[in-house]
């Protein structure tokens, strides 16, 4: 996901990170696969598909902000394993070690964990504008 | 078209296998979690379910082995969706009960394959499992006529009594029994009583055999409202009928065959409303005790002293009958 630049603290920022918007996300053979080909689905999908993440991913905020870090692994989960299904394989990175942190409960402070997310709520957040 | 149950809780995944599922002509129903995955298994008995394995509430693993351990889902085909591929995880899945897994991200043709291929088997073991139904089924009537038959072959039809095959049954077990209770039982003696009705081919003579026939119930079910827990009572032949029944004494013994004489003679048997027959009977018993048998006497021999006790106990019919019949006579085992 994001590059990590370790801070004096130990706690590791988050800096930008490359999730591109709207379709661009998936992978289109992925999609049509799993769609049969039907474009009106497909769109149907990848929007459900976004709103779902976002729902997800901000469940996951208020996980860390509650240092819950066993929900937030959860979350991670699930966003892992609906992103692969997607063919969304950066978001799926992205999950992939959000999963991790949550085990580990130390790599991220939590303001770069914060970030992290609130990050990618706006990317998604565009992405379902764009395709609206 | 098959009905198929997809248990999973990622909206998306859950809309597209749907959709695909749809689209190959089946018809999907959906749960959220395990828990309700399950309880509509149980209401719509599906003919597939594919189910994930990482799931809040109930996991898939779960939902598989409560279904597997279910006798009236067992035979549902089960597809375990997960993202697992190490083989710990394959065994715990199969171990689980799971016939099939597909691995997440889930290619759709294979999906569509594997639930073809799970419809046939799971069409078989619906097949196998609704015959092996049936056989059970077959099985407990037959089970059931071997009984019926069994008990024909050893009731006699016109009192209900047992009859003599039974007694030849009962009395050397019964004898091998009372033997092996241990002195302190209060049951060490067992009492033999060869019963026959007075002048019964007078009944007959006089009267024909429907009233004989009439005459043998009324009797039959005299005795058994006097009967006493644990003895038995058997059709011996014609108007003769024996009993069975352990004693703690020879007193108890006498009163027992007492109180059966009186229950005969005290009133008469209504045959008809029209008319009434004064019956007696005479009764010989004889005592037998645990002693007389020793210990690791084989069985063949506890039959040979089942014939003499119940020949004894026919000696003190006659001995009853010579002093005026309507009366006990009692001996003990010699």
């Amino acid at each position: 996901m994001a590059e990590r630049h370790s801070q004096p603290d130990g706690c590791v920022a988050g800096s930008s990170f490359q999730l591109p918007l709207g379709k661009e996300l998936f992978d289109p053979e992925r999609l049509a696969d799993i769609c049969d080909g039907d474009v009106q689905f497909e769109n149907e999908v990848v929007q459900m598909f976004l709103e779902d993440a976002i729902s997800h991913f901000e469940a996951a905020l208020l996980a860390v902000k509650a240092g819950d870090f066993q929900r937030l692994g959860r979350e991670a989960h699930y966003l892992k394993g609906a992103s692969a299904n997607m063919g969304a394989h950066a978001l799926e990175a992205i999950a992939l070690d959000l999963e991790i942190q949550s085990g580990q409960n130390s790599g991220y402070c939590e303001q770069t964990l914060i970030s992290v997310l609130v990050n990618i709520i706006d990317k998604l957040n565009r992405s379902l504008a764009e395709i609206l | 078209m098959a009905r198929i149950l997809l248990i999973e809780d990622d909206l998306t995944t859950r809309l597209i296998l749907k959709q695909a599922l749809h689209n190959a002509g089946h018809e999907v129903i959906i749960a959220e979690n395990g828990e309700s995955g399950l309880e509509k298994a149980h209401q719509l008995h599906p003919d597939l379910i594919i189910c994930d394995w990482m799931m809040p509430v109930m996991d898939g693993l779960e939902v598989c082995r409560q279904v597997k351990n279910h006798p009236k889902l067992a035979t549902i085909f089960f597809i375990l969706l997960t993202g697992r591929e190490e083989i710990d995880d394959r065994v715990k899945g199969l171990d689980s009960g799971a016939d099939e897994f597909l691995l997440k991200p889930i290619d759709i043709n294979e999906l569509k394959a594997r639930v073809r291929a799970g419809l046939r088997s799971g069409k078989l073991m619906q097949d196998l499992w609704r015959s092996n139904q049936a056989l059970e089924e077959l099985n407990q009537q037959l089970l059931y006529r071997n009984q019926m038959l069994e008990l024909m072959s050893l009731t006699d039809q016109l009192t209900g009594l047992l009859n003599r095959r039974a007694l030849e049954q009962t009395l050397p077990s019964l004898m091998q029994e009372i033997r092996q209770q241990d002195s302190s039982s209060r049951y060490r003696y067992l009492g033999v009583f060869m019963i026959d009705v007075d002048k019964f081919k007078a009944v007959n003579d006089t009267y024909g055999h429907a009233v004989g026939d009439c005459v043998l119930k009324i009797l039959a079910s005299r005795l058994l409202s006097r009967a006493i827990p644990n003895s038995s009572l058997y059709r011996y032949g014609g108007e003769e009928i024996a009993c069975l029944s352990p004693f703690i004494n020879d007193k108890e013994a006498w009163k027992y065959g007492e109180s059966m004489r009186l229950v005969i003679a005290k009133e008469p048997f209504d045959i008809s409303p029209e008319m009434s027959l004064n019956v007696t009977i005479s009764i010989g018993g004889v005592i037998w005790s645990a002693d007389y048998l020793p210990s690791g006497t084989p069985t063949t021999s506890t039959l040979t002293y089942a014939h003499e006790l119940l020949h004894q106990a026919d000696i003190a019919l006659y001995q009853a009958k010579r002093d005026g019949r309507n009366c006990l006579r009692i001996t003990e085992f010699y």
